[in-house]
């Protein structure tokens, strides 16, 4: 197998994408109602321990995915288990975010057009690049970052102007339970999907920098999500954010600056794109290695197609509409993904600190 | 009709293009396992195109995730 190696810079650029991904177009912690704003700031803070978890996983065992080291950890067969949920989680949030994507194109931009079409021709680039490594998807996302967040920002900032402060206040009206909610779903849908990364990111250029490369795509991620959701609620306010399937669209769309700069629909597509793209790409990676592992292979370049193909088809069946998609998202993603983030992440991490003592002690008395 | 030929024959175009390379890398288990993928994939997609309902895993994720509710909540 080739080397993959990537260094913090391209690592954080695609946990940054990762985050932002289709969580810049959908609506986030809307549980939190109006409080949504420090649902996420409180949701940045509370997945410091968990991104934590998996990136000492990860330097537990230098150069090896999860699946290696569940394997190492629990056995074969129950390493196998482990590997199997592990490669159908991150093919099925690759079918997810293809559907996003599909759905936003299509409501927005081409409703005339096979929605199966730009769902496969955006999943063939991502099988492209995932064939060519994480490498090269590093190095793309490396440049893309900057002229994503600088998109971000400017439509942020131009839409200053239609603010109104009274669209979030009072503040915590409803308790502090509502916002525990909202907090819970920010961490599910994206903060704690970056556990896919302890299956793809094997090899990078210092040890400990896996640290900063989850921090920093969690910090810079998250500020992105946190300035695009506030600028919705306080241009929107939280009885429109919450009935709009793609709130950012109708945002922009009410940008008038000078009668001139107007319309920049443009805007949140990009942050999709950009963003979609390297998240769908890393899914097909980690599912991809994740059968890999299950057959004893020792590439997984070989599979891509096929599991990027199998995702488009499960992302055109999996929902029968936006609203179906909508309900999913927002009722039972979170409970759905609260073992593959939480419970067999800590689960691992105490295997592997077990094992991981033993094996310095023997090496020690050796 | 036509187009669930197409869908055919734009699989069985990739398909071969991709295993002459694993071929040429005399990896049998590859190649059986490509192939077996590609054909789930390309059956999917022809049920798919000719409208046969095929089950979505989304309703017995669902259906679970409530299930397990409900028995939490009756725990409390």
């Amino acid at each position: 197998m080739r080397k993959e190696i990537i260094d913090t810079g391209q690592g954080f650029a695609m946990a940054t994408f990762f985050i932002t991904g289709s969580t810049l177009v959908l609506p986030t912690a809307v549980l939190a109602g109006q409080d949504l704003w420090l649902a996420i700031l409180v949701a940045i803070v509370a997945a410091v321990p968990i991104l934590a978890v998996y990136a000492r996983i990860l330097v537990l065992f230098p150069g090896k995915d999860l699946f290696e080291i569940m394997t190492i950890v629990f056995g074969k067969w129950i390493g196998k288990v482990f590997t199997l949920l592990y490669a159908w989680f991150a093919f099925h949030l690759g079918a997810l975010v293809i559907r996003n994507f599909g759905d936003y194109v299509k409501i927005t931009g081409i409703p005339e057009t096979p929605e199966i079409l730009p769902m496969l021709i955006l999943t063939l680039l991502c099988a492209w690049v995932a064939k060519e490594g994480i490498e090269v998807l590093g190095r793309w996302a490396k440049f893309f970052l900057i002229f994503s967040s600088i998109l971000v920002v400017i439509s942020v900032l131009l839409l200053s102007n239609n603010w109104d402060i009274h669209n979030i206040q009072p503040v915590l009206y409803n308790g502090i339970k509502p916002l525990f909610g909202g907090v819970w779903e920010v961490i599910a849908f994206p903060f704690a999907e970056t556990v896919l990364f302890t299956m793809v990111t094997v090899k990078i250029t210092r040890r400990n920098s896996i640290y900063k490369m989850l921090w920093g795509g969690l910090f810079f991620g998250g500020f992105l999500v946190f300035i695009t959701s506030l600028n919705e609620i306080l241009t929107l306010g939280f009885d429109l954010y919450s009935t709009t399937y793609f709130p950012t669209y109708v945002t922009v769309s009410l940008m008038r600056v000078g009668g001139f700069l107007q319309r920049l629909e443009i805007v949140p597509a990009v942050s999709l794109l950009t963003g979609g793209f390297v998240k769908i790409s890393v899914c097909i990676i980690a599912a991809s290695r994740g059968i890999g592992r299950l057959f004893n292979c020792s590439d997984y370049r070989f599979i891509v197609t096929p599991i990027a193909l199998l995702m488009v088809n499960l992302a055109y069946m999996v929902y029968g509409n936006i609203i179906e998609m909508m309900q999913g998202a927002a009722g039972t993603w979170r409970y759905y993904a609260f073992p593959f983030q939480i419970i067999f992440p800590l689960l691992i991490w105490i295997g592997a600190e077990i094992v991981s003592r033993r094996r310095n002690e023997e090496a020690v008395s050796e | 009709m036509v187009i669930a030929v197409v869908i055919v024959i734009a699989y069985l175009l990739v398909a071969a293009y991709e295993l002459v390379a694993i071929i040429s890398k005399e990896q049998v288990k590859w190649f059986f396992l490509y192939s077996i993928f590609m054909a789930a994939s390309m059956v999917l997609s022809v049920l798919l195109y000719l409208g046969v309902p095929v089950p979505s895993p989304a309703k017995p994720i669902t259906a679970a995730v409530e299930a397990i509710h409900t028995l939490l909540k009756g725990v409390k």
